[in-house]
């Protein structure tokens, strides 16, 4: 059976080319999605993109008096006046915890079809909101209504939308957002524990909602930017802090957030920042490392003297008020670079994506998105890919962040008809490129 | 994910295979020994390629690079001690030992092909079965054409390949990392277990012990454990350090940080389709290494390495075949060198106690059947740790118990079993 040399170097050769051929032919799909970006109307989007009224705090999110409570436990509710034609909304306080397990009220905003119930109740859909701050003025159930206002950025453009389908949607304001709390920006177990326990509190129908009956059976994640994140970090702690929340049939996760727990890279951002809300951005990281991890680093470790003094303004503006704010000044000015060790240390800890999600994901990203770089993005499915989760990852070749909030849900394959196929039982789709038969969590030891 | 990088990825695998198929056919002359020797080396960067998953999905730190070296080491350890065990050769073994040591030849080979399968499609972006599939063909057909002779000319091109993979993560840590962290970790991890590594450890050696490839590399002339050692574990460790300087002290996979490197390689056109060729090289080269492995005839009779030692090209083929198809399955490489070390200590047991017959290894291997579905039964998976450690001693236990008596009674069967198959060598 020996071949001679000359039969083997032929048979080598061949091997090797019609075996690329054969890796290129059958990559898995891509699924970029070649189609202009959604064409955003200004005049809609001014009232979005330029939040410059903060809400006042009001008596509702004074916690004082709250007694401790388990995880999930509804304390408190009113209704929000002025909702559109065929909504109700509500603003919710419920319990949660912090990191160490202490009780932490946390509040959101409920909203529900004013329509006659389907069979069973309304699907609940967990509503993860974007980056506006980290402020308790900076919660969307404040005002989720009022046009300029943090809250607004989310309501037409996600949670309106959402409830028109005939889901029900809460929408976590995270801790420290509207009720008193540590900082939970880009805090992954921390937005994820706020996100599962707000599902908890609505999921029993009671008259200080509107006794909205919601369907057990059919509830999902769905979540843009910061929220993004949260939906991932959600589903990942999921099976461990919400067990009972084993309905969740999968979560959408536009241009989920993520900073890189890579001290090179870090420097680099800081240094070389690609928009002005990198500034923002790293402020409320590193704000948030610091509440929920001082064992690691503390504000004046990572902050110069400027950060420090602009640190205050995260009490008192949120969204594009605040990178405004903050665009007078070099991020380089606000932070001690090279970068504190305390931060990546943090950083490392308050990402996850150390277990599977055990829930399949719709990631979709706009390849022009300066605020969550695709390559970020790209790195979060394929770990989730590795992890053995079924991920299917969609990207739209034109769109940046704002216009992704439109092409997600409009476009096809929609995040919309994902999370409804979902609840249907179809098989999640799955393009992959790095998993084996089994999976990576067969391949290479991830349980 | 990406199609517009695509052909550039897979133009770059098949640049890696045409290489090293090419290089490794460069001349028709017998191969110097040190193109043998280098075929050995690309077996101890096998055993890294199974340590290094066990180790990074814990989070590797200095301490565990180094420990990943000092594990490394111990295949030639066992290896040695085998060959200083049955120096009566071939025709003093069972007519099992041949299969068993192909049959931990076939572990070693699944794990390169899935370890090669999994980083090619992470950072290719290609199927990850048919990359499998073609990397076990390529292998097998230079084991085929060529034998130790190709495959130990293909671990040349697989170390030049290591070696620029270890400059080019170096020049990442140096230029875009910090020393220090490597010695006061900012990312914080909890490493493997105390039991994990001394169960990696135990299943280097019992690997090494059976090991086909570096048995028969190992009777070879110039010979060198130092380098053979030496230069795959400096490779391996410049590496790591590159690594270890760049992700801030502590290297974990799958993670964000390790997948933002790596996930977005054609962010740089040309040097990503680079990169992959010289992965490719080095998982073909390794794959080739142990499929000549599973190959070797079990004949030990001082060989002349006109080509080196002698292979059948047909149980290579097959060897190469079981593997592929294995990987299919998508097991992980944990699992398989646990599998492969039970089997192996079973051989280890029964020479041990100079076992003539396959009284002994039968036992053994029947009981690391019992210790492979025990551990899953205990611990609900296949991974290395106490029970693992417990399973590989019981097999080494009852495979040396059972070959009690055997010792001085002679060769049960001294017939040595011969191929039917021609050979290439």
């Amino acid at each position: 059976m020996g071949l001679t040399r000359r039969t083997a170097v032929a048979a080598g050769v061949v091997a090797s080319v019609l075996g690329g051929a054969l890796l290129f032919a059958t990559a898995p799909p891509s699924n970029l999605r070649d189609v202009p970006a959604y064409a955003l109307d200004a005049e809609a989007e001014e009232p979005i993109r330029n939040v410059n009224i903060i809400p006042e705090l009001t008596e509702f999110y004074d916690v004082a008096g709250v007694p401790p409570g388990p995880p999930g436990q509804f304390v408190r509710a009113e209704e929000i006046e002025g909702a559109p034609d065929g909504i109700r909304l509500f603003r919710i306080m419920y319990q949660s915890t912090d990191l160490k397990d202490n009780p932490l009220p946390v509040t959101a905003m409920f909203a529900v079809p004013d329509t006659e119930p389907p069979p069973g109740g309304f699907p609940l859909v967990g509503f993860a909101h974007g980056t506006l701050g980290v402020g308790q003025v900076c919660g969307p159930s404040h005002s989720p209504l009022l046009p300029y206002s943090p809250g607004y950025t989310g309501w037409p453009t996600h949670v309106e939308p959402l409830v028109k389908e005939g889901w029900a949607v809460v929408a976590s304001d995270y801790s420290g957002m509207g009720a008193p709390g540590p900082s939970s920006y880009l805090i992954g177990p921390l937005e994820g524990r706020g996100i599962l326990d707000s599902m908890r509190a609505v999921l029993e129908s009671r008259p200080e909602t509107g006794n909205v009956p919601i369907d057990q059976d059919k509830l999902a994640l769905y979540g843009k930017s910061q929220g993004g994140e949260a939906v991932l970090a959600a589903l990942e702690i999921r099976e461990d802090y919400a067990p009972d929340l084993d309905a969740i049939a999968g979560g959408v996760a536009l241009a989920p957030g993520y900073a890189v727990p890579i001290r090179a890279a870090l420097d680099y951002v800081a240094e070389n920042p690609t928009s002005a809300a990198q500034t923002m951005f790293t402020l409320l990281i590193v704000k948030s490392i610091a509440d929920n991890y001082p064992d690691l680093i503390t504000l004046d470790e990572a902050l110069t003297d400027e950060g420090m003094r602009r640190l205050e303004l995260l009490d008192t503006h949120c969204s594009s008020q605040l990178t405004e704010a903050l665009s007078d000044v070099e991020l380089s000015d606000l932070l001690e670079l090279p970068l504190a060790e305390g931060v990546v240390t943090g950083l490392t800890e308050a990402s996850l994506g150390r277990e599977p999600l055990g829930r399949p994901v719709m990631i979709v990203q706009g390849l022009e998105d300066v605020t969550i770089l695709p390559q970020f993005t790209h790195a979060q499915a394929l770990l989730r890919c590795a992890q053995g989760d079924t991920v299917y990852y969609v990207r739209f070749s034109e769109d940046n962040h704002p216009t992704l909030n439109y092409q997600a849900r409009l476009t096809d394959p929609t995040a919309l008809d994902w999370i409804r196929d979902r609840w249907a039982g179809e098989p999640a789709p799955s393009n992959c490129p790095n998993q084996l038969l089994g999976t990576f969590s067969t391949a290479a030891g991830v349980k | 994910m990406n199609r517009e990088f695509l052909a550039e990825a897979a133009l770059g695998v098949t640049a890696g295979l045409l290489i090293t198929v090419l290089l490794a056919y460069r001349s028709g002359r017998a191969p110097r020994p040190g193109a043998l020797r280098h075929g050995a080396m690309l077996g101890t960067l096998v055993y890294v390629v199974i340590a290094l998953p066990v180790v990074v999905h814990r989070g590797m730190t200095a301490v565990g690079l180094i420990g990943i070296l000092v594990v490394a080491i111990l295949p030639v350890v066992g290896m040695r001690l085998a060959t200083g065990r049955a120096s009566g050769g071939a025709a003093d073994e069972g007519s099992l030992v041949p299969w068993v040591r192909r049959l931990v030849g076939v572990g070693l080979a699944t794990a390169v092909l899935v370890a090669g399968a999994q980083v090619i499609s992470l950072l290719g972006r290609v199927d990850p079965r048919v990359f499998a599939v073609v990397l076990g063909v390529v292998a097998a057909v230079l084991v085929v054409g060529g034998g130790f002779a190709a495959s130990g000319r293909a671990g040349t091109v697989g170390l030049c390949a290591g070696g620029l993979l270890a400059l080019i993560a170096m020049a990442i840590g140096l230029f875009a990392g910090d020393v220090t962290p490597v010695f006061r970790p900012l990312v914080l991890v909890d490493g493997p277990s105390l039991a994990q590594w001394i169960a990696l450890a135990l299943a280097m050696l019992m690997l090494g012990w059976a090991d086909p490839g570096m048995r028969a590399l190992g009777r070879g002339p110039a010979w060198s454990s130092a380098l053979v050692l030496g230069i795959p574990l400096l490779i391996v460790a410049l590496i790591g350090l590159g690594l270890l300087m760049f992700y801030s002290g502590a290297v974990i996979s799958p993670s964000m940080p390790g997948y933002t490197l790596l996930g977005n390689l054609d962010i740089i056109v040309g040097p990503a389709g680079l990169f992959l060729a010289l992965l490719t090289m080095l998982f073909v080269a390794g794959l080739a290494h142990t499929v000549s492995g599973i190959g070797a005839e079990p004949s030990d009779a001082a060989p002349d390495y006109d080509g080196g030692p002698l292979v059948s090209a047909r149980v290579a083929a097959l060897g190469a075949l079981v593997a592929v198809v294995i990987t299919l399955f998508g097991p992980h490489v944990e699992s398989v060198a646990l599998a492969a070390s039970l089997a192996a200590a079973a051989l280890a047991g029964s020479q041990l106690r100079g076992g003539r017959s396959d009284r002994g290894l039968t036992a053994g291997l029947v009981a690391g059947v019992v210790g492979v579905i025990a551990i899953i039964v205990v611990t609900d998976e296949l991974r290395f740790g106490w029970g693992s450690i417990i399973a590989t001693i019981t097999v080494l236990v009852i495979s040396y118990a059972s070959a009690a008596g055997q010792s001085a009674g002679g060769a049960a069967d001294p017939a040595e079993p011969q191929s039917a198959s021609s050979t290439s060598g």
